[in-house]
Order: structure tokens, then C-alpha cells, then sequence
């Protein structure tokens, strides 16, 4: 993109006026046209050279899918990024999934067994489960994998529970708990992070991970090309007998939502997660499809609670009475008051939800409790509007309440969000320094602590699966979140995941949903969603509570005349 | 500096006409009109031009108007703030290398070759990445990314008078070089530098909106023509509006730039005047 925008020909006046215009059409030159699926049915599949029993092959066609670049490379161990999420898990396979109906169901693994106490659950692995090489994913794979993932950056707290893993035989995996784990099988479904490698290919090459052609999902990797995108081609080994359906993806890379919804208006691409803005403003059509994710995905103000201002809960929970909620969801996120978080994190959906509306009183309330609680944390009415330090533990009195919050520089939610997130505190005398931030360097940033406030956006798939990885010390998001690393919100969190009595976890997470709106480690305030826009050309295509969109694309086909 | 009484003139005229307009509404606009071009407004967003919103308000429910008046002055400022350091950098370094010449000048200018290497907007780019956008940073982005066009053009001027005879005699009556520079030298080519300072304000008022477009210029809540163009993105496609109305200021002022420095031109050009006057 840049190399278009720096060419200096002529300098047309009118190049100005079509600036943006321009910016929409420039990577049409990286997607080949034509790329319409063939008129042929489906045919019987081969039996591939390893034996493996014969299947419908997939549609000779291909899906344009235009996403983010996978910006943390394809090794489950260390990429917990969504853009490499994305494409490793069309990669690698997983012993849980979510199915067409969102059910989370055993996927490679045909069986699982748990013991009375527990403690040991035995999987089976599907006869059939087969590398794209066709060799078969053994055991050994799977010992081989899930070891890697529980010594890993992103999954090493949520599999923390695991002692060991042992194989049984050569088609059957035992792993043994200190503890029993009901959110065990939401772990190992964990899009491409828990996804199942082949030892031999990993052992094998030292720079696997850079082109990951020996895989264990439903696609394998044919071509990687850095800045503009890879080629995914169907797995002719896969187990499913039916899945993929189209045997070509074609992943595009455009961080841009709004250029990714003109390629696929302007026949681009296919298939394309957009912004809610733009999903608002188009709507669905006869040519257009819109679906939009099932999984909950809050939206926070994260900070730094062991500095100031932050440090002091009166501020935090100023800031939580002061901002505009209900403004913000529908101003940026283009949604309702059912988008709107007043609680401490789940979906008012889940079972587990506990209402807590400390914070839901009227704007006149709020601002007033705001300034009270300012008031208290020693921050006084200071000139210009902007409060000022007086009697504030580690701030020199006469220190201006100003605080620059960064957000992801190419999300337009979350500058949105910023702003209003200015507005709304300046009536409390809090001054907000909007900053768009390097997307690249933003969450790196956010782990290392680097900001007093930030804007963030996550995922969960549950309240349990909240907590278990936003405030558990060592989960897949505590570094990005709430920065915790807490041994006694650690136990109780433990000990809902151990519990096997729905009524215990329903209070133990009643208890933490209690203490996360009093101590807001992070303001969780509402929640997002991802329209994903296709030609209705395409059928089939679905979204699960899985934390991948591409998911989806393994179930999708074009509509057959 | 009078105009020559040609076509060129009565652009020139027009230019200033246009130029001088926009100013105005840069300076005195935001004070008339009375709204705060950052106040948001949920509950009004994307509304088309009303008595209350001349021009519609944007997707925060933003008066458009006040953005743009805001954004007038915004973008102005740094073009000129821009063009002149610009002026000041380019002038020093092109003067300089351009009257001792020697291995000063044979250094200038192999540096200034390595920034024609690069196109500017990449060099303004690479400023902005290392000193992280704002508004100054964007001032010294693209008055770095301006600096080596505008030393050439100057060098190659004082190349051109160094060794003329009104030169020559003041360097045989004794003058020092500091007084042949600034009284022999920097006068004989000024009309070049204004010349050159008008054409470089067109310029970097497009290169302030690719910066802004790209999200590298000033940042929000503050306005400039880029940052409108880049913020209409989203609704590119159903609110036009959003970015045909910053990107027709862009052009227009770009437009009244270019005629004025044509009209500059002109008048400096002794064949140009004689064909005026002739006419």
C-alpha cells in the first residue's frame, strides 16, 4: 500500500480529492479475478497413498477471504493475536470443537472418557485422523502438542490443572488433572491454540512455523506471502468425510475493514469480517450476506491500578460511574442497550451472570458520584476544568488529572470509543489525551505495562472462561486485562473451574463478578461484535462461539445453480 | 510585487481572492459560527445539512462546518508553518554550498541527492514514525521532506548570480561574505524563493492530508482537512459527503495556491511581463 501512496508522478489536483477514494481500490492488484468456482459436482475423492478411506473432495473453487495479516506468525505456542488465530485455525485441528449448531462437541478426538473423580480424561483419537502428508496423528502428536501448549505462552495458565500426559496406546491420550476441570474441553478447543501438530514435521524443521505445510486442519498451507497473502489448499487427508467443501482459500490480507467491505461490494473478495459501522450503514441485500459472531467479546478501559491515579479504587470507580456506556455502544459499536456491560464482564445472557448495577444511575448521579469519589481520592477542582492533585499519595500537589490513553491506531471503534471516552470524563475533570497507537506495537505495549490507560477489546466464551482467562494469574489475557497475578483470585477461580456442582460455581462466580465491579481491575463496559460480510454467492458459511471467524469458512460452499 | 497585466494576473488575482477567503474562514469562522467542532453528539450523528448543521454533522454527530473551519485552520498553519522552515532549511543549506561551493558544496549536494532518492511523502512518513504524530511533529515532517527540493532550487540560483559583475565588485571593494550574501546574493534571488515558497504551499497541503489520511498527522479530537478525509472512511460509501467536502477544500486551496505562484512566476520573468505588456 505504501509504495502506491509515495509514487510522485504528476501531480494531479485532483489526486486530493480522491485520496481516499484511491486507498480503497489499492489492493484490488493483489487479488487475482476470476476466481468464480467451478460448474463441476462434486466428486468421489481418491483414497489417498496412506490408505486413508476415501471422501468427497472438496469443491474445485475458491473462497477470497480478506483478513488481518497474522501479525504473531503460526506457532500455537506463542501467537495468541486474533489475526494469527485466525489462520491457524484453519490450519490445525483441535480435540474439541464447536459444530455447525455451536455445540461444543469432541472433533479429532472420537471419544472422551472422565474418570469418577475427575481427574483423568482419556481421548481416543479419531481412526481416520490424518495429517495432509497422510500420516496418521497419533498419540504421540497429541502428547507431543499439548505439552507444548501447557509450557506456552498463551494457554500455560488455562491447562495449568494438567500433571501429566501419557500415552495409552498409540490412538488414545490420558491426561491427569490435580484438579477436575470443567472448562478443560473449552480449552483444548481453543482455535489453533490447542491445535494438534505433527511432532515429526515440528522435530523435523526448525523454521516450521514460518510455513506450516504438514497440518492437521482441514486446510494446509501451499503459499505464504508476506504483506498479501496466503493459499490454503483442502487437506486431502481430512477426517470429515464432507469437510471442507471448497478445496481453495484464498486469504487476503487487508487490516482495513472498510477496504476489506469494498472488496467484497466490489468483487474483491468474498467473504470478509467488516466493521460494525459499515455492517449498519449497508445492511444485508440480494447480493450481500451479513452473520455476526456468537462469542462474547467485551469491550474495557484497561489501566495501570499500581500507579497513579489509577492505584486509588476511588478513581477507578469514578471513572466507571463517569463514562458514557450507553453513548459509546451506540455511537461506535452501532448496537443496543443489550450491548451495554454493567456488571463486571459477561454477557447478561450467560447463565452465570450476576446483575450489579452500582454504576447504572442517571448522567446527572453519575457525574455527581464521580466527583465525590475524586474528591475523596484527594483530585480537586483545579483551573480550566481539569482536576488537580492535592494531598494525592505519589503525585506532587498541583498535578493536573490528565491522562493520555492510547488505542489501536487502524480500529475506528476504538477511537471512537476514546473520544467519547473525552468527552464523558472531561464533565468529571479528568482530561483524556486521545492517542493512536501502532498497531503492531499495541498490545506488546499493553503487556509491558507501558500505559496508564488504554482502550481494549477481548473475547470470552463464557463467565467462567472470563474469569479463567482475564484474571487468573499466568491466563491466555491476564497480561492484556487485568494485569492480575492474585494466589487468592486464583484459588477461587480454581476452584469453579474444579467444581462439578453448578450451583457452586454459580456462586463462586457471583463472588468474583462482586469483587471485579468493586475493584475494577479492568472497566469492562460493553460488548462488540464482528459482522462478517459475504457475496450470496456463498452458503454456508457460520459462526460459532469458537474464537475464529475463519472457522466457518471449512463449512462454506458456493450456492449451487 | 506587481502582477503583469496578462492572464496570469488575473489568476493570481483570483488565487489571492480564494486564498484570502479561506483564511478568513479559517480565522474568524470558528468564532462566528459558535459550535465546538469536538463536541459529540450521539444522538445527531449523520444528519444532513439542516439550519442547525450547515453541512450535516459527521459520524459523532459532530458539526461538520466547525470541523472544517477548525480543519482549515489546522491544515494552513502546518502547510505554512511547514513551507517555511522549509524556506529556512533549504535557503541556509542552498546558499550556502551554493556560493563557497568546493567540497561544501560537492557534500550538499550528494545529500540532496539521497533525499531525491526517496519520495518525500516516505521521508515525512519516516519522521512522523520516529517522533510519533502530532501537530509539530507534522510541521517538521514535511518541512524535512521539502527541504532538499527547495535547497536545489536555491543553490542552483546562487550559482547562477555568484559570479555575475555586481558580485564580482562588491567582492573586489572588500565585502565580506556575509555582506555579499545578504545584500548581493539573497536579493538577486528572491523572486525564486517566493516563487518556490508558493509552489511548496500546494504541495504540502496535499502531503498534510495524505499524513492525516494515513492517521499520521494531527490527532483527534483535532481536525485537519487529512484527518476528515480519513475519518470519512468508514461511510465512505453512504455518507460521501463526509469526504467530498474536506477533499473539495483541499483542491480549491490547492488550486489558489498554484495560481498565485503562477502569477509570482510571471511576474518575475521578464518575457512574460514584456508579452503582458505587449498585449
Amino acid at each position: 500500500m505504501h509504495s502506491r501512496l509515495v509514487e510522485r508522478g504528476p501531480r494531479s489536483l485532483v489526486l486530493s480529492l480522491v485520496v481516499g477514494l484511491a486507498v480503497l481500490g489499492c489492493n484490488a492488484s493483489q487479488v487475482p479475478s476470476g476466481s468464480a468456482p467451478s460448474s463441476s459436482e462434486p466428486s468421489a475423492g481418491q483414497p489417498s497413498a496412506s490408505g486413508a478411506p476415501s471422501k468427497a473432495a472438496a469443491r474445485d473453487a475458491t473462497i477470497r477471504w480478506a483478513a488481518d495479516e497474522p501479525s504473531q506468525g503460526l506457532d500455537p505456542q506463542i501467537a495468541s493475536a486474533g489475526a494469527s488465530i485466525e489462520l491457524m485455525a484453519l490450519l490445525y485441528d483441535t480435540l474439541y470443537d464447536f459444530d455447525e449448531a455451536g455445540q461444543l462437541v469432541p472433533w479429532l478426538a472420537e471419544t472422551v472418557k472422565t474418570s469418577t473423580d475427575g481427574l483423568t480424561w482419556t481421548f481416543a483419537l479419531r481412526s481416520n485422523a490424518r495429517f495432509s502428508d497422510g500420516s496418521a496423528i497419533t498419540a504421540d502428536d497429541v502428547k507431543f502438542s499439548l505439552d507444548r501448549a501447557r509450557n506456552g505462552d498463551v494457554l500455560k495458565g488455562q491447562l495449568s490443572l494438567i500433571t501429566s500426559i501419557d500415552i495409552v496406546d498409540t490412538a488414545t491420550v490420558s491426561v491427569t488433572l490435580s484438579a477436575p476441570n470443567g472448562q478443560l474441553p473449552l480449552v483444548l478447543a481453543a482455535a489453533g491454540s490447542a491445535g494438534i501438530l505433527s511432532k515429526a514435521a515440528v522435530e523435523g524443521r526448525p523454521d516450521y512455523f514460518t510455513s506450516p505445510a504438514i497440518t492437521s486442519g482441514p486446510y494446509t498451507l501451499q503459499e505464504l506471502v508476506p504483506q498479501s497473502r496466503a493459499l490454503l489448499e483442502a487437506n486431502p487427508n481430512y477426517w470429515h468425510e464432507s469437510l471442507p467443501k471448497v478445496k481453495t482459500i484464498e486469504y487476503i490480507y487487508q487490516s482495513d475493514a472498510t477496504v476489506r467491505q469494498t472488496m467484497v461490494a466490489g468483487g474483491a473478495a468474498d467473504i470478509a469480517p467488516i466493521s460494525p459501522a459499515g455492517a449498519a450503514e449497508m445492511g444485508a441485500s440480494d447480493q450481500f450476506k451479513i452473520v455476526t459472531t456468537q462469542n462474547l467479546s467485551p469491550l474495557f478501559w484497561g489501566w495501570d491500578w499500581t500507579k497513579p491515579p489509577f492505584d486509588n479504587k476511588l478513581v477507578r470507580q469514578a471513572v466507571a460511574f463517569a463514562i458514557d456506556r450507553e453513548g459509546s455502544i451506540a455511537a461506535c459499536v452501532y448496537g443496543g442497550p443489550e450491548k451495554v456491560i454493567w456488571g463486571a464482564g459477561p454477557s447478561p445472557s450467560d447463565p452465570n451472570y450476576v446483575e450489579i448495577n452500582t454504576y447504572k444511575v442517571d448522567r446527572a448521579t453519575a457525574v455527581k458520584r464521580a466527583g465525590e469519589l475524586l474528591d475523596q481520592a484527594g483530585w480537586r477542582a483545579g483551573p480550566n476544568g481539569v482536576r488537580i492533585a492535592n494531598g494525592v499519595e505519589g503525585m506532587p500537589d498541583g498535578s493536573p488529572l490528565k491522562v493520555t490513553v492510547p488505542y489501536e491506531g487502524t480500529w475506528k471503534v476504538a477511537e471512537c470509543n476514546t473520544l467519547l471516552l473525552q468527552q464523558a470524563l472531561k464533565d468529571v475533570g479528568i482530561e483524556i489525551v486521545p492517542q493512536a497507537y501502532d498497531r503492531a506495537a499495541y498490545w506488546g505495549d499493553v503487556a509491558a505495562g507501558k500505559f496508564a490507560m488504554y482502550h481494549g477489546g477481548a473475547w470470552a466464551a463464557d463467565a467462567l472462561d472470563f474469569f479463567n482467562t482475564w484474571y487468573r494469574s499466568g491466563g491466555s489475557l491476564t497480561a492484556l486485562t487485568t494485569h492480575l497475578n492474585d494466589p487468592q483470585i486464583d484459588a477461587k477461580i480454581d476452584a469453579a473451574v474444579s467444581s462439578t456442582d453448578p450451583a457452586a460455581v454459580k456462586a463462586t462466580l457471583a463472588e468474583l463478578q462482586k469483587l471485579a465491579v468493586d475493584e475494577l481491575y479492568t472497566l469492562v463496559w460493553g460488548q462488540t461484535f464482528n459482522p462478517i460480510l459475504f457475496t450470496s454467492k456463498l452458503d454456508g458459511f457460520i459462526t460459532t462461539p469458537s474464537t475464529a471467524l475463519s472457522r466457518g469458512l471449512m463449512y462454506t460452499d458456493y450456492v449451487q445453480q | 510585487m506587481t502582477f503583469p497585466a496578462s492572464s496570469q494576473s488575473l489568476d493570481a488575482r483570483i488565487g489571492v481572492g480564494i486564498l484570502g477567503l479561506i483564511v478568513v474562514a479559517a480565522v474568524a469562522g470558528p468564532v462566528l459560527i459558535g459550535i465546538d467542532p469536538n463536541s459529540i453528539d450521539v444522538t445527531a450523528r449523520m444528519q444532513s445539512p439542516s439550519a442547525e448543521h450547515l453541512l450535516g454533522t459527521d459520524s459523532l454527530g459532530r458539526d461538520l462546518l466547525a470541523r472544517l473551519l477548525q480543519g482549515a485552520r489546522v491544515s494552513l498553519m502546518i502547510c505554512l508553518a511547514a513551507v517555511t522552515l522549509a524556506t529556512l532549511i533549504g535557503s541556509l543549506i542552498g546558499i550556502v554550498s551554493g556560493y563557497i561551493g568546493g567540497v561544501v558544496d560537492l557534500f550538499a549536494a550528494r545529500l540532496i541527492d539521497l533525499f531525491f532518492a526517496i519520495p518525500t511523502l516516505l521521508v515525512a512518513i519516516a519522521v512522523v514514525a520516529a517522533l510519533g504524530p502530532s501537530i509539530l511533529t507534522t510541521i517538521v515532517a514535511i518541512a524535512t521532506a521539502y527541504s532538499p527540493t527547495y535547497a536545489r532550487v536555491i543553490r542552483g540560483a546562487v550559482v547562477s548570480v555568484r559570479d555575475r559583475p555586481f558580485v564580482e565588485s562588491s567582492r573586489v571593494a572588500g565585502a565580506s561574505t556575509s555582506r555579499i550574501l545578504r545584500l548581493d546574493i539573497v536579493p538577486a534571488i528572491r523572486p525564486v524563493m517566493i516563487v518556490q515558497s508558493t509552489a511548496l504551499v500546494g504541495a504540502a497541503l496535499i502531503d498534510e492530508a495524505a499524513l492525516g489520511f494515513l492517521g499520521l498527522g494531527v490527532q483527534p479530537p483535532t481536525s485537519s482537512w487529512g484527518s476528515l478525509l480519513s475519518a470519512s472512511r468508514d461511510v465512505l460509501l453512504f455518507h460521501p459527503g463526509l469526504a467530498l467536502i474536506p477533499g473539495l477544500a483541499v483542491v480549491v486551496t490547492v488550486i489558489a495556491s498554484n495560481l498565485i505562484g503562477e502569477g509570482i512566476r510571471a511576474a518575475g520573468d521578464p518575457r512574460l511581463a514584456q508579452r503582458g505588456a505587449e498585449a
